[in-house]
């Protein structure tokens, strides 16, 4: 008796309609996407012998159509934004949608590879990809470029990178590994010490160093993000509660008491509370931001009209594009981004609920939550209803490695929406 | 072994994750609703504030032009200059080639060079770090601006210096007509003249620029830029007719300066059938152009009051003269009109009926009036038996009297207010003041006498004229008005002047009787004889009234000093001498009035301070205006002719030139032709008695001279007995009715008694009437 070999034993438990058709495998044997994507992907067998997943399905077109709807959006706003600016700047109109354009092009390059390698592939790369970053990152103080004072890019010769962002990507996939790893003892509640140093201690100090590499930058609000995605990774991971919440308690007093306390924080502090008092020095781009949204109006002033990226607003392209937006596209334009955003993570979510397994499920938690965090604060800093500080709105700020890194994200995501469970 | 995707817990911490995040994006949404909606108009109104730049853009003001086009007031260009201290700052912070201070000190030279400003003044003004603009000195000119501009060129100064070009008034014959056209104050707005009564006209819309401008203040798109055009004002078009408001203004200030007016003269010209004001003017007057420095005038009396220059009283009496010097006399300021309303009270007289041209009346010097007794003729010796008409030319004071009780004071009072001179005139000059007059029921038999003669009552130049014009139109009443119409800067007209219905108030008849017994008196020995004009037929009145309030103090010999003087000797009413002129009388065109207030030199009265000037005035603007002049037989036999230059000429071809020109010859020397001639050529003379010598010889006109004789005072056959008998020729200045009357007298001569002068040269001699007749 020879049983086809190819057959796994347990595939008669399967559902029958999980049975892909042979006349189908083949075709895509045949096709060129096919033959790619066998190059740089597991072995079919590897993948049946663990017996974790489902045949592979088509990509998730909701979310891609999200994505894409995004980044179009974000684009034309880079463009309206960037509008003065360029000319200001770089006696160029141009100039600043045209890099993003190039970003944009690289940044599908990197989505369409991110698309086609299997999700087992980052499984098994996780930990090279994070030490890389680590050593990246640990690099920058000491070849980085400086900008602005502050020391956060390296260079390529023919353009700069900021690691702290490709550091984000790493440190979900990290963890991610982790939790995936070792997720019977974190999730093993019983063994209180054993899951809180596996699921708690052990992947917060994870976190907390590659925190620290960020804060060497002086890069408050990426170690924020930083340290917000890792909480959010680990805390879908399974990462006891208690102690999360513990910990977010004990942190937010602390916040409080040192920026009560300290000079500097206080003066940042004061600016948020009136930045009207600072129309020059500090206070001048939250109030400018704050012109912007409010003479957007319901309908806002229309597209390419503001008035407000006039050097008004200090590089409107950045941190502040979502002013823009308020301006030029009004209450309408601003609710939508922030649904669109919604709709993102409401996709990104099903997608990691439907992953095929945890490591998976956690890279995409990590990475939506990521833009939803970073969405979020970006929106939260420009309406002045945190005290400010530099966070980019995702799809739509201006910036070559966190649109490229992001659109990687989105192909990772993309990559794993092949493999989500079908609905029953 | 294997284990589920998702651990069992994923699902709930996700939902909490997504709950978390809801609450974030509404709590963020309500940020958005608070900024976007409940508070946009006040971000709106912040962004709009601090982003646009709102430039009004002047509009030009309309010009001003007389009835022929001719350009009376424009605009011109001129440059405020100021320093940008910051600018220069930062730019000596940047600047390799200049330290602190020292490119503020380069342009502060620069500035003291050109235009004269005090070199620390500009230093202080360029240590205001703080400050963009800081006026160094307004009204540059162009010229000096284009060195400044080269200056800032040369040197990178752009944005350091700057300037800045503003639009400025500017009257094209500085005090020409100046009461007429006012001026404009520091805010462009007119003030006095047709400037302020037509100043919306004149004024335009002003434009709106607005510019946005980005954080840095630099020019944002176009599309940014609103631009609502400024709409350039109206152009006036005035009745002013350049050239005789030149005309009147050099006889008013012959006038002033023959007559020393204290209370100064005004005149005013006027077409008799619209009322268009052709000339007026006051004398003294000032400039358009800067209309706050004093005249002379005004400067001697401000300079003789004895106060202290920077004393409150000096500063009360200069601004006191301003005002002044800028009234139009003609409208603001009442008279008694004396004689010249016996032409109002005539022409009542002759429409009722109430007498007739031929009526004979006697004058003993005086008339009885109930309620005051006698009431004197200004010829107190009184001028016997005359008829209406003569009484009329002759001014006599009770013909007039006696005429207006036949008119009685009902109808006359009829008159006195269809005529206009209860009410203004309503002319298009700021200011115009109505008459001082008695309300009807006051006016009892003395008022009404004295009315017929023109006293106890005040009226305003203008209002007097304009009664005066009725009779010249055919007994219509006008409004006078300056304006005739407006036009847009591409020559269309906006509106014209629009008569109303014009009231009548004279029957023609009445009119042609009443301007032929004027005219008659100017030819023959009236009154106003000095307003005769030769070759046209002019009808006058002269009116000479006291003011009864204020007197003249002189010394035994005549001169004037002051009340408190110890020579006062005797003291005299201050007069008003004034004549009206209407020519041509056959066919009336333009009325003159001149006004001579307060005349202290001379005859004060009004056939001597102001009918000459009339005469003068009209014999060069009735050529002007295009009438033909018809001339008596008597007056072409006393034609001047000009004679041309006749040196090279042979002797026979001079004389027989001479001949042809009805003038006379005489040879001197021995030759065949001419070497020099006296008069030279260009001369003009009297066909009457004009010789031409003609020195063919060894002698010139320079060795062969006579002495000037004396001619002052002397009448006309005197004097042209004298001239000639000197050898020498007569021009006679002017054109006046010397025979008239008991003869005008030689006023002037020019060259002056005893001077040696070539044989033949012309003599000119001006004559008039001055024995004091009113």
């Amino acid at each position: 008796m020879t049983a086809p070999t190819r057959v796994p034993a347990q595939a008669p438990a399967r559902a029958p309609s999980r049975n892909v058709p042979a006349a189908r495998k083949k075709k895509k044997k045949g096709s060129f996407w096919g033959y790619w994507m066998r190059a740089f992907s597991v072995d079919q067998t590897v993948l049946e012998q663990r017996d974790l997943v489902r045949e592979q399905g088509s990509y998730d077109y909701v979310f891609l159509i999200i994505v894409l709807v995004l980044l179009a959006f974000g684009t034309i706003m880079v463009y309206s934004s960037s509008y003065a600016y360029s000319m200001n700047k770089y006696n160029d109109s141009y100039y600043i949608i045209f890099r993003q354009f190039i970003f944009i092009v690289v940044g599908f390059f990197g989505m369409g590879f991110a698309m086609w390698f299997r999700p087992e592939w980052y499984k098994r790369f996780a930990l090279v990809i994070y030490i890389i970053c680590f050593l990246v990152l640990a690099l920058v103080p000491i070849i980085g470029v400086e900008h602005k004072g502050a020391k956060r890019w390296i260079s390529l010769g023919f353009t700069e990178v900021q690691p702290s962002e490709f550091m984000k990507l790493g440190l979900v996939l990290l963890l991610a590994w982790y939790f995936d790893r070792y997720y019977e003892r974190i999730t093993d509640y019983k063994h209180f010490w054993r899951s809180s140093f596996f699921g708690v201690f052990f992947p917060i100090l994870m976190i907390g160093v590659t925190c620290v590499l960020v804060i060497i930058e002086k890069h408050l609000s990426g170690t924020i993000i930083m340290f917000l995605i890792g909480i959010i990774v680990i805390f879908a991971g399974g990462a006891m509660i208690r102690w999360l919440v513990g910990f977010g308690t004990v942190g937010m007093v602390g916040l409080f008491l040192v920026s009560i306390f300290t000079d500097y924080t206080k003066r940042r502090i004061d600016i948020w509370q009136h930045p009207e008092a600072y129309p020059q020095d500090g206070g001048w781009q939250t109030l400018q931001g704050l012109y912007a949204i409010g003479s957007g109006g319901f309908f806002g002033v229309g597209l390419g009209e503001s008035r407000q990226k006039h050097m008004y607003v200090s590089e409107p392209q950045n941190d502040y594009i979502f002013t823009i937006v308020c301006e030029e596209l009004g209450f309408l334009g601003a609710v939508a981004v922030i649904l669109l955003f919604a709709a993102f993570v409401w996709r990104g979510f099903q997608i990691a609920m439907k992953a095929p397994d945890t490591f998976s499920s956690l890279v995409v938690m990590g990475i939506v939550g990521k833009v939803a965090v970073q969405s979020a604060l970006n929106i939260a800093v420009v309406t002045n209803s945190i005290p400010p500080t530099g966070i980019s709105l995702p799809f739509f700020s201006y910036g070559g490695s966190s649109l490229v890194i992001l659109m990687i994200e989105m192909g990772i995501v993309l990559s794993i929406s092949r493999f989500s469970k079908q609905q029953k | 072994m294997a284990h589920p995707a998702q651990h069992s817990g994923m699902h709930k911490r996700t939902i909490a994750f997504v709950v978390v995040l809801v609450l974030i994006w509404v709590y963020l949404i309500s940020q958005l609703v608070r900024l976007q909606i409940a508070d946009y108009d006040y971000y709106q109104q912040i962004v709009l504030n601090q982003l646009t730049v709102e430039n009004t853009t002047t509009p030009d003001r309309g010009k001003i032009y007389d009835t022929n086009m001719n350009l009376l007031a424009t605009n011109t260009t001129v440059y405020r200059v100021f320093i940008a201290p910051q600018d220069i700052m930062e730019f000596e912070n940047e600047s390799e080639d200049y330290g602190t201070g020292e490119a503020a000190a380069k342009i502060a030279e620069e500035l003291v060079a050109v235009l004269g400003v005090d070199y620390n003044t500009v230093i202080e003004k360029s240590q205001k770090y703080n400050r963009r603009d800081e006026t160094i000195k307004k009204n540059v000119d162009p010229d000096t601006a284009a060195i400044l501009r080269a200056f800032i060129q040369e040197n990178g100064f752009t944005g350091l210096l700057n300037l800045s070009a503003e639009s400025k008034r500017y009257y094209c014959y500085g005090d020409l007509a100046c009461h007429v056209l006012g001026f404009t104050n520091s805010d462009g707005n007119g003030v006095y003249g047709v400037e302020a009564t037509y100043n919306d006209y004149l004024k335009g819309t002003s434009g709106k620029y607005i510019t946005a401008r980005n954080a840095l203040q630099e020019d944002m798109p176009f599309k940014y830029e609103s631009y609502v055009g400024a709409e350039n004002g109206a152009n006036l078009v005035t009745t002013i007719d350049m050239r005789l408001q030149y005309e009147l203004e050099n006889q008013l200030q012959a006038a002033y300066d023959s007559a020393q007016a204290d209370e100064r003269v005004c005149g005013i010209v006027m077409d008799v059938n619209t009322g268009g004001i052709l000339a007026m003017a006051v004398v003294p007057g000032f400039d358009c152009n800067s209309p706050y420095e004093l005249a002379e005038e005004y400067l001697t009396e401000l300079a003789e009051s004895g106060y202290a220059e920077d004393s409150d009283e000096y500063a009360k009496l200069r601004s006191s003269l301003m005002y002044q010097m800028w009234n139009n006399k003609c409208i603001t300021e009442t008279y008694e009109p004396g004689s010249t309303f016996k032409i109002i009270t005539a022409s009542i007289a002759l429409e009722e009926d109430a007498v007739q041209v031929d009526d004979e009346f006697y004058c003993p010097g005086y008339h009885y009036v109930e309620g005051w007794g006698d009431i004197k003729c200004h010829k107190t010796a009184g001028h016997g038996k005359v008829t209406f008409a003569r009484g009329l030319q002759q001014s006599c004071n009770p013909t007039m009297m006696e005429t207006i009780e036949r008119i009685g004071r009902e109808t006359f009072y009829k008159y006195f207010e269809a005529f206009g001179y209860t009410s203004r005139t309503g002319i298009d000059l700021p200011g115009e003041t109505s008459g001082v007059y008695h309300a009807m029921k006051n006016m009892n038999a003395v008022e009404l006498a004295t009315y017929s003669f023109g006293q106890t009552f005040k009226t305003t130049p203008l209002q007097q004229l304009t009664a005066i014009c009725t009779v010249a139109n055919g007994g219509y009443l006008v409004t006078p008005h300056v304006l005739k119409e407006m036009v847009d800067d591409d020559g269309n007209v906006i509106s014209t002047y629009q008569d109303e219905d014009k009231l009548q108030i004279l029957s023609e008849e009445t009119c042609d009787t009443l301007l032929g017994i004027l005219a008659e008196g100017v030819a023959t020995d009236g009154g106003a004889r000095n307003a005769y004009v030769k070759g046209y037929s002019v009808a006058a009145k002269t009116g000479t009234s006291q003011k009864r309030d204020k007197y003249v103090y002189y010394d035994a010999e005549g001169n004037v000093v002051s009340a408190d003087d110890e020579w006062v000797s005797y003291e005299q009413p201050f007069r008003i001498g004034s004549c009206v002129g209407i020519a041509p009388a056959e066919d009336p065109q333009i009325a003159v009035l001149i006004m001579v207030d307060e005349p202290t030199v001379g005859g004060s009265y009004g056939s001597i301070v102001a009918a000459p000037y009339i005469s003068k005035f009209l014999s060069a603007a009735l050529p002007y205006l295009g009438v033909e002049p018809h001339y008596t037989e008597e007056e072409l036999s006393k034609m001047d002719v000009a004679i041309t230059d006749l040196t090279g000429m042979s002797t026979d071809d001079a004389t027989l030139y001479i001949t042809n020109r009805k003038l006379q010859w005489q040879i001197i020397g021995n030759g065949t032709k001419v070497l020099a001639q006296s008069p030279a050529g260009g001369s003009r003379l009297s066909t009457e008695n004009g010789v031409v010598y003609l020195y063919v010889g060894d002698e010139l006109p320079e060795t062969d001279t006579v002495t000037v004789p004396d001619v002052m005072g002397k009448t006309a056959t005197a004097c042209n007995k004298a001239i000639v008998n000197a050898k020498l020729n007569i021009k006679v200045e002017g054109s006046v009715n010397v025979d008239g009357g008991s003869g005008a007298l030689v006023i002037s001569q020019s060259p002056a008694a005893g001077t040696e002068v070539p044989r033949g040269t012309v003599v000119t001699v001006e004559f008039r009437h001055t024995d004091m007749t009113d």
